[in-house]
C-alpha cells in the first residue's frame, strides 16, 4: 500500500518541476526579448537559469571569433581572483573548440583552469559568423547530477538566449548605422547649404555681367551673339532657379549677410546717393542698390497670411498660361470660392504654380489638366489633376525625396520650362514638401502610369497624335495620369 | 499581469519580520535587496520572509532570493520563510532553497526557532 503513495508523490513532484521547468521557459522566451542591451540579456538569462536548477555559480559568455574580443561576461558565485581565470578558461574553450556547438560535462572542462573544476556543465554555441557564446552553470545546491532532461532544458534555453542576442547585435548595428547615416545626412546638408549660399552671389553677378554685356553689344549691327547670350542667360536662370529651390530646402535662419548688407548700406547711403549723382547722374542708386540686396538676400520666411486661394490660383494660372502657350494642352479650372487659408503667399505661389507646370510637363500635346480648389467642412484643397504619363509604383515611394527624377536624365528634352518632359532636378517637390510641414498642409500624390508605357524607360511620344495606342484625348486620359492634392486645414473661426 | 512588490519591516529583538506582498521575480531584485540592506547584521540575527497567500516566484526570483540567502548565510544571519503554497514549497525544495532557509507555516513558531538561534536572543 505505502509503494503506490510513494508513486503517486514522485510523480506529483516530477509534475510540478516540469511545471516549473516549463514557467521558466515560458518566462525566458518573453522575458529575454524585452532587451535589447547585451549584458542586460545576459544577466537576466542567467538569473533564470541558475534560478531555475539551483545553481550558486554560473557565466554568461560571448566573444568575437576574428578579434579575440570579449563581447560579454556576466558570473555569479566567483569571487574576483576567480573571475579572471574563469574569463581566461571561457576563451580558451571558446576559441578551440570554434565552430562546435555541443553541451560539455565536468569531466570535459577540467583541462581549462582550476577555476573551471567549480563548473558542472557547459553549453558552447554559435551567436552567428562573428561570434560564438558559451553557458557555464555550476553544482546544484542540492547536489544532485544534471538529467538528460536538464541538458535538453539548458540548450533550449540556450537557444533563447542566442536568438535575443543575435537581436540585439542586430539593433545595434542598425543603431549605429541609423547614427552613422544621420551623421553624414547633417554633413552633406552643411555641404549643399555652404554651396548654395556660396552659388548665390557669383551667379548674380554673371547674369549681371551677361545683361549688361548685351546691352553693350546692342549698339553692334551684328546680331549674330544675340543667340549664344539669350542661351546664357537662359541657362543661368535654370541655375539660378535651382539654387533658390536647394536654398529653399536647406535653407536655415541665417539672416546675417542680409543684416550685414543692410547696415552698411544704412551707413553709407547718402555718400551713395552723391557718388551716383556725381558720377551717373541718377539719384536712386542706393534705393536700387536694397532692392537688388533684399532680392537676393532678404528673409523669405513670410508669416502666414489668410489667403482666398481661388483668387491666388487664378492669378497664378494666368500668369502662367503666356509660358505654355507654346503647348497644346488644355486647362480646365474649376476654381471654388472656399474660406481663406493661413499660409505664406510666397510658398504658396511656389506650390501653385509648381504643380501646375509640373502637370504641363508631363502632359502630352492634345492632353488635359484639371486645376481645382474646392472647400469640403474643415479643409480646403488645391487639386492638380494630369492626364499625363503617371508615375511607376517603385518611383511613387521616392517622389518626394528630392533630386529624384522619374525619367533618364538622357530622356529629358530640351530643359525649357513647360515644354513635355522638361524635367528638372526634381527638387521642387522636395520644396514642397518641406513646405508642407513648414506650414502644416498635406500633400498627397496619387498616380496610375500610362497603361501603354509601364516600364521606367517606356517613352511616351510626347503628343497624342503621334500615339500608336490612344486615337483622341479621353483615351490618353483614361490610360493613366497623376493627381497632386494639397489640403489645408481651416481653423475654426474660418469655417462656414 | 504581474503584481509589484511592497514590504514592510519589523523587528522583535535579533529577528525581523520581512512582509512581502506581490509576485517575486527579476523585478523584485532591487525592492528585496535594499530591504535586506537595512536590517543590521550586528543587530538582526535571524529573518523571517513573511510572503502573502498566492505568491508566485519564477525562476529568475528564486535566484535573486538565493544570492540574498548566501549573503546571509556569510553574515551568519538565520533565514526562514512563510506562506508558501504546497506547490512552492516543493519547488524551493528542489532548487535548494531549503539548504539556506526553513520554511514554517506558522509565523509565530519561525520567530520563535529564530530567536533561539546562537545569536538571537
Amino acid at each position: 500500500m505505502g509503494e503506490p503513495t510513494t508513486n503517486r508523490g514522485s510523480v506529483q513532484e516530477e509534475l510540478e518541476k516540469r511545471l516549473f521547468h516549463l514557467k521558466t521557459l515560458y518566462d525566458m522566451s518573453s522575458g529575454l526579448f524585452e532587451k535589447l542591451e547585451i549584458n542586460a540579456i545576459l544577466r537576466k538569462f542567467l538569473l533564470m537559469t541558475t534560478g531555475n536548477f539551483g545553481v550558486m555559480e554560473g557565466f554568461v559568455f560571448l566573444g568575437e571569433v576574428c578579434s579575440g574580443e570579449i563581447t560579454a561576461f556576466i558570473c555569479f558565485g566567483f569571487s574576483e581572483d576567480e573571475k579572471s581565470l574563469v574569463l581566461k578558461g571561457a576563451k580558451d574553450l571558446v576559441y578551440r573548440c570554434s565552430g562546435q556547438e555541443r553541451v560539455f560535462e565536468r569531466g570535459d572542462l577540467g583541462e581549462y583552469g582550476t577555476a573551471f573544476h567549480r563548473i558542472t556543465i557547459a553549453v558552447l554555441f554559435n551567436v552567428d559568423d562573428r561570434c560564438r557564446g558559451l553557458v557555464c552553470l555550476g553544482e546544484k545546491i542540492t547536489g544532485e547530477r544534471y538529467s538528460i532532461e536538464d541538458k535538453d532544458l539548458l540548450v533550449t534555453l540556450g537557444n533563447n538566449l542566442l536568438i535575443a542576442v543575435r537581436n540585439a547585435r542586430y539593433a545595434a548595428q542598425l543603431k549605429d548605422a541609423y547614427e552613422e547615416v544621420s551623421s553624414l545626412n547633417r554633413a552633406k546638408d552643411k555641404v549643399i547649404h555652404h554651396l548654395s549660399h556660396e552659388l548665390k552671389t557669383p551667379l548674380s553677378l554673371i547674369k549681371a555681367s551677361l545683361t549688361l554685356l548685351g546691352r553693350k553689344l546692342a549698339a553692334y549691327p551684328d546680331k549674330s551673339w544675340e543667340k549664344s547670350l539669350r542661351r546664357a542667360l537662359k541657362n543661368v536662370d535654370r541655375l539660378m532657379a535651382m539654387q533658390e529651390e536647394v536654398d529653399d530646402i536647406m535653407r536655415g535662419k541665417d539672416v546675417q549677410v542680409y543684416r550685414t548688407l543692410n547696415l552698411l548700406l544704412d551707413e553709407c547711403s547718402d555718400q551713395l546717393a552723391v557718388l551716383a549723382e556725381n558720377e551717373l547722374g541718377k539719384g536712386d542708386v542706393a534705393d536700387r542698390i536694397r532692392a537688388r540686396i533684399e532680392d537676393l538676400f532678404g528673409p523669405r520666411d513670410q508669416l502666414p497670411e489668410r489667403i482666398a486661394l481661388n483668387a491666388l490660383v487664378a492669378q497664378h494660372l494666368k500668369e502662367l498660361r503666356p509660358l505654355f502657350a507654346h503647348r497644346e494642352v488644355y486647362v480646365h479650372p474649376r476654381l471654388e470660392p472656399v474660406s481663406p487659408v493661413l499660409m505664406s503667399p510666397d510658398a504658396m505661389g511656389k506650390v501653385v504654380r509648381g504643380l501646375i507646370r509640373n502637370a504641363v510637363e508631363n502632359t502630352p500635346e492634345g492632353g488635359m489638366i484639371d486645376v481645382v480648389v474646392e472647400g469640403a467642412q474643415e479643409e480646403v484643397a488645391f487639386v492638380v489633376r494630369d492626364c499625363g504619363v503617371g508615375i511607376t509604383k517603385e518611383h511613387q515611394k521616392r517622389i518626394f525625396e528630392g533630386f529624384f527624377p522619374t525619367q533618364e536624365t538622357d530622356a529629358y528634352c530640351s530643359g525649357h520650362p513647360f515644354d513635355f518632359n522638361a524635367g528638372g532636378k526634381g527638387a521642387d517637390l522636395l520644396r514642397m514638401k518641406i513646405f508642407s510641414e513648414r506650414y502644416n498642409f498635406r500633400l498627397q500624390m496619387e498616380s496610375e502610369r500610362c497603361r501603354h508605357i509601364p516600364g521606367e524607360n517606356d517613352v511616351c511620344p510626347g503628343s497624342i497624335a503621334l500615339c500608336e495606342h490612344c486615337g483622341k484625348g479621353d483615351d490618353c486620359a483614361r490610360s493613366g495620369g497623376t493627381v497632386f492634392k494639397v489640403v489645408f486645414p481651416i481653423s475654426e473661426a474660418e469655417m462656414p | 499581469m504581474e503584481k509589484a512588490n511592497t514590504v514592510k519591516i519589523e523587528e522583535k529583538g535579533s529577528v525581523a519580520v520581512v512582509g512581502i506582498s506581490g509576485d517575486v521575480t527579476g523585478r523584485s531584485e532591487i525592492t528585496l535587496r535594499s530591504s535586506y540592506e537595512r536590517l543590521d547584521p550586528e543587530k538582526i540575527k535571524g529573518i523571517l520572509l513573511k510572503f502573502e497567500k498566492g505568491t508566485y516566484f519564477n525562476s529568475e526570483g528564486l535566484k535573486v532570493l538565493i544570492l540574498i540567502f548566501a549573503e546571509a548565510r556569510k553574515r551568519d544571519q538565520k533565514i526562514a520563510v512563510s506562506g508558501l503554497s504546497a506547490h512552492f514549497k516543493k519547488i524551493f525544495g528542489m532548487v535548494g532553497i531549503t539548504k539556506f532557509a526553513e520554511i514554517y507555516d506558522d509565523e509565530g513558531q519561525a520567530v520563535k526557532n529564530l530567536e533561539s538561534f546562537p545569536g538571537g536572543e
